[in-house]
């Protein structure tokens, strides 16, 4: 398990070939279309080594989208009269897939949904069979993107677990950390070489670069505290003012999790799917009850209760903070506001 | 993977019965195994090619449960289609979910149940429970208001329940029509310190929120605990298992956490309307 190999960028499309055998792999790519104005790489399908952005710094949308889709087919149903025939529309999900060059944030994401979708009071098969599937080969970053907080919320430059595989570019190789048996066998191919201390070092070289760029560590626990006793304080103001209620953090976040179900039927329904979406706690009607009386109808409330959730319940629940400091929400937000001004704001 | 946790189990409307003319109660026969429910649960209701909507199981009968009720108002875009629904349709059923009401804990305490509107269904499985084993419990109330004598569920029940001794029934009318005899009045007006001593009693409070809130205030006036005032939560609970975030109030998630709260695990909470 604490297997530590030297992968040559010159045999890298070896080791991409034998994933390839056995599982669609995925990763960060400027090679699957998309906007061609939009500067980031997207999570999507690497045919060979040379697809993969290597040095990327993030994505708009994270490995989420392939963990936990968007607009997921659930079943469908078709209506004969009085009967009803139903249809299992997650077979597809039997294939295995490999995450490659997920970088830390997004590795502690990934254990955010794997501890609320397979929680022992809970379990949604649907995603516990895909992630049952899914190898994570995650990627250490080489630089940052200025929105980037890893650090802050324990998640990053390094990790630590939640992968099978972590690479860490040394320029003209990869260090190669197994963190399970499943990537440790992997690892057994020849084209691996011993890794040495001088690898080690340089590892810790890069990993130190990069957390010396990321912004000043808060105090966390501060933060939480003061959270406690400042749910009415005037400091929300400014930011649940400038608030669009978009919900684009929410698409964004790699552990905002919250979705509806809903059906898409034929004109005269009888015949339809069911379907999972995601949905987002910024959205007004999310939290309609009968009567569509909203319980969260400030807007307000909407915005304080995404980062209560991320910060104070979700840790209650899962035992870890929902946030990973990837800096997509800032990045993302119309309106732009930054997570870190308001942790800045609730540490005073 | 044959089935998965979102796909429903196929279910037969065998009874249907008019309660009021927005709501009415479906029997419902699960076609393959029967449900094993507390009461206070709920299930996630399929209407083929409209949507699916948590409702809290009212009633269930035959040992084993092979047929259960819940009684359903027209409310919004998918229960309104459930006046399509006839004996013999087919439909989904996914749960029970969420915790019910602490039987054990009820025992040897008056037991107080105030109802508003179609919440008397959330709370009327507890009732047949707690009359089936009567010796089991102190005094018990049911007290009940609907806004017109026609909007009044189970009624011919509730005649009957209330002419039985060991049980008091009281009804109430927001407004009333000709042939009512009734009271007319808010529910709260039926909680009195008489009837209600605080030290033995645990209390049960189910309707629409603004009911909730009165009746708390009362409740808490005549001395009963917050620990022992339980609260039957409706939410728009779309995945019923604790993931989707549609319930949550604060921390807690109605699906998962309740819908059976007691006031003091959800009276002080930030978000809490109580």
């Amino acid at each position: 398990m604490n297997a530590e190999k030297i992968l040559l960028h010159s045999d890298s499309q070896k080791f991409l070939d034998d994933l390839q055998r056995n599982a669609e792999v995925l990763g960060p790519t400027r090679k699957a279309g998309g906007t061609s104005s939009y500067s980031n790489p997207i999570f999507a399908a690497i045919k060979k080594w040379g697809d993969l952005e290597i040095g990327y710094k993030s994505s708009m949308l994270s490995p989420k989208k392939i963990l936990f889709p968007d607009n997921q087919d659930l079943y469908g149903y078709q209506v004969e009269t009085d009967t009803v025939r139903l249809e299992n529309l997650t077979a597809h999900l039997d294939r295995e897939v490999v995450l490659l060059g997920i970088h830390s944030c997004d590795i502690a994401a990934i254990s955010c949904l794997d501890r609320l979708f397979m929680h022992d009071r809970y379990r949604d098969d649907v995603y516990a069979a895909r992630r049952g599937k899914t190898t994570i080969i995650g990627l250490t970053c080489s630089e940052p993107h200025e929105q980037c907080f890893c650090n802050i919320m324990g998640a990053g430059p390094d990790a630590s677990s939640g992968y099978d595989l972590l690479m860490t570019d040394l320029g003209d190789r990869f260090l190669i950390k197994a963190g399970t048996k499943k990537g440790a066998d992997l690892l057994e191919a020849g084209y691996f070489k011993e890794a040495g201390d001088e690898d080690r070092r340089q590892r810790e070289k890069i990993i130190r670069k990069v957390e010396e760029s990321l912004p000043a560590k808060k105090d966390l626990k501060r933060i939480t505290n003061n959270m406690l006793v400042k749910y009415d304080d005037d400091l929300w103001k400014e930011f649940a003012d400038a608030c669009r209620s978009c919900g684009a953090c929410n698409m964004v976040c790699p552990t905002c999790h919250c979705f509806a179900i809903m059906d898409k039927t034929n004109p005269d329904r009888t015949k339809g799917r069911r379907v999972l979406v995601w949905d987002a706690c910024h959205f007004e009607r999310f939290s309609q009850i009968a009567g569509n009386i909203s319980v969260r109808g400030e807007k307000n409330q909407r915005y304080k209760h995404r980062l209560y959730d991320k910060l104070l319940y979700d840790p209650q629940r899962y035992d870890t903070i929902f946030c990973v400091g990837c800096g997509r929400c800032a990045e993302f937000c119309p309106a732009h506001i930054n997570l870190l001004a308001v942790l800045a704001k609730l540490e005073e | 993977m044959q089935k998965h946790v979102y796909m429903p189990d196929l279910a037969r409307v065998v009874e249907i019965r008019e309660e009021t003319a927005r709501s009415r109660s479906l029997i419902i026969a699960p076609e393959k195994e029967a449900i094993v429910c507390e009461a206070g649960q709920f299930i996630e209701l399929t209407v083929f090619g409209h949507g699916e909507f948590p409702v809290s199981v009212a009633d269930v009968f035959d040992e084993g449960a092979h047929r259960f009720m819940v009684t359903i108002q027209e409310i919004g875009k998918v229960t309104r289609e459930v006046s399509r629904l006839r004996q013999g349709s087919q439909i989904g059923i996914r749960g029970p979910f969420g915790h019910g009401f602490p039987l054990e804990v009820f025992k040897g305490w008056d037991v107080h149940i105030v109802a508003g509107g179609v919440g008397l269904s959330a709370v009327w499985l507890l009732l047949k429970q707690l009359m089936k084993n009567r010796e089991k419990y102190g005094r018990l109330n049911l007290l009940h208001g609907a806004r017109t004598p026609s909007d009044m569920i189970y009624r011919d029940e509730l005649s009957v329940m209330a002419d039985r001794a060991n049980i008091n029934v009281a009804l109430t009318v927001d407004r009333g029509e000709s042939g009512w005899a009734g009271r007319v009045g808010l529910v709260t007006e039926l909680l009195r310190g008489d009837m209600i001593n605080p030290d033995k009693s645990v209390a049960v409070v189910c309707g629409p929120g603004v009911m909730m809130k009165a009746t708390i205030v009362e409740l808490e006036k005549l001395g009963v605990p917050q620990d022992r005032i339980y609260l039957s939560l409706e939410r728009r609970m779309q995945c019923g298992m604790g993931a989707c975030g549609h319930c949550m109030i604060g921390p807690k998630r109605v699906c998962l956490d309740g819908p059976v709260f007691p006031l003091s695990e959800i009276g002080n909470l930030q978000e809490s309307s109580l």
